[in-house]
């Protein structure tokens, strides 16, 4: 798992690293000014807890608690749903402001990296619900826990990412962008003598 | 076996979970807050960026047990860790687009 996993940091290095360099590239259509930082900031905690279950459900395993296992497996899937319901609604709100991956260069590469790591959610709430599922006919038990541990590196990778996507791309990047209206505001004020 | 059995044995647990969570949630907090902040721009990228690597560091080391495993599991993720940034900084540098 940890050699999957050091591929596929090169996998979303690269994706991050091709949005950053073409970040204020964008000759048309929307771009960083249109990012939701306080939806996103709800979502990245929400990403967050489920981290915290993941381990609750790991520990309870651990220590022979199958109810509380199940319970906090259930908890991670579900907070990953939700997680990929703010991520569908981000969508659905940049394609009705007129941003699609065909819009511009942000379109393209935010909305591939955005996409690619939501598509690895997806991927581990199907493993969270087979691991849940299994709990019940005794193929996942105390003795056999690395199972879990191994789909909880995945979902904590998963997390880090996104850890990595919110500071770097979302906050960072939307604060430039900020900058950038600010300063165009100035610059347009001191021109008409308003500064 | 018996080293997945001693490394289980120094899994840390659910009161000490429960507080990095509280930590990281936090952390998200004051990300959130410096976004919101009027100071000069690069002392907010750093804290941004400061907080950012932070939060994965926690994560990695405590959620993910890389503490208490094996260095070569370290050395398998933190490689291709150092060569990406490696290759984040100098495709920046070579764009000019790294104070942006």
């Amino acid at each position: 798992m940890w050699a999957f996993l050091g591929s596929d940091v090169l996998f979303f290095g690269t994706l991050i690293a091709t949005h950053l360099v073409y970040r204020g590239q964008s000759v048309s259509g929307p771009t960083e000014g249109i990012l939701d930082i306080p939806v996103t900031s709800l979502s990245t905690f929400v990403l967050l807890m489920s981290s915290l279950a993941m381990v609750l459900a790991l520990s309870g395993l651990q220590r022979g608690k199958m109810g509380e296992a199940r319970f906090w497996l259930a908890a991670t899937a579900l907070l990953g749903s939700v997680f990929v319901g703010f991520q569908m609604y981000e969508f659905a709100e940049f394609a009705n402001e007129g941003l699609t991956p065909r819009t511009n260069l942000f379109g393209s590469t935010f909305l591939i990296m955005t996409g690619f790591h939501g598509t690895h959610v997806v991927i581990g709430i199907f493993w969270l619900w087979s691991l849940f599922f299994s709990t019940f006919n005794g193929k996942i038990h105390q003795g056999n826990s690395l199972e879990v541990e191994i789909a909880g590196l995945y979902w904590h990778f998963v997390d880090i990412v996104w850890i990595v996507i919110f500071g770097v791309v979302y906050l960072v990047g939307a604060y430039g962008a900020e900058e950038h209206v600010h300063e165009a505001t100035h610059s347009a004020a001191a021109i008409f003598g308003l500064g | 076996m018996a080293h997945i059995a001693e490394t289980h044995a120094n899994h840390p647990g659910p009161r000490l979970y429960i507080t990095i969570a509280v930590i990281l949630a936090l952390l998200t907090g004051i990300e959130v807050g410096a976004f919101f902040l009027e100071l000069s721009s690069w002392i907010v990228v750093w804290i941004l960026l400061l907080l950012t690597l932070t939060k994965f560091m926690v994560v990695v080391f405590f959620f993910m047990h890389l503490r208490m495993d094996d260095n070569r599991f370290a050395l398998l993720f933190f490689a291709p860790m150092v060569i990406m940034v490696a290759l984040v900084i100098a495709l920046l540098a070579l764009f000019q687009n790294i104070t942006r």
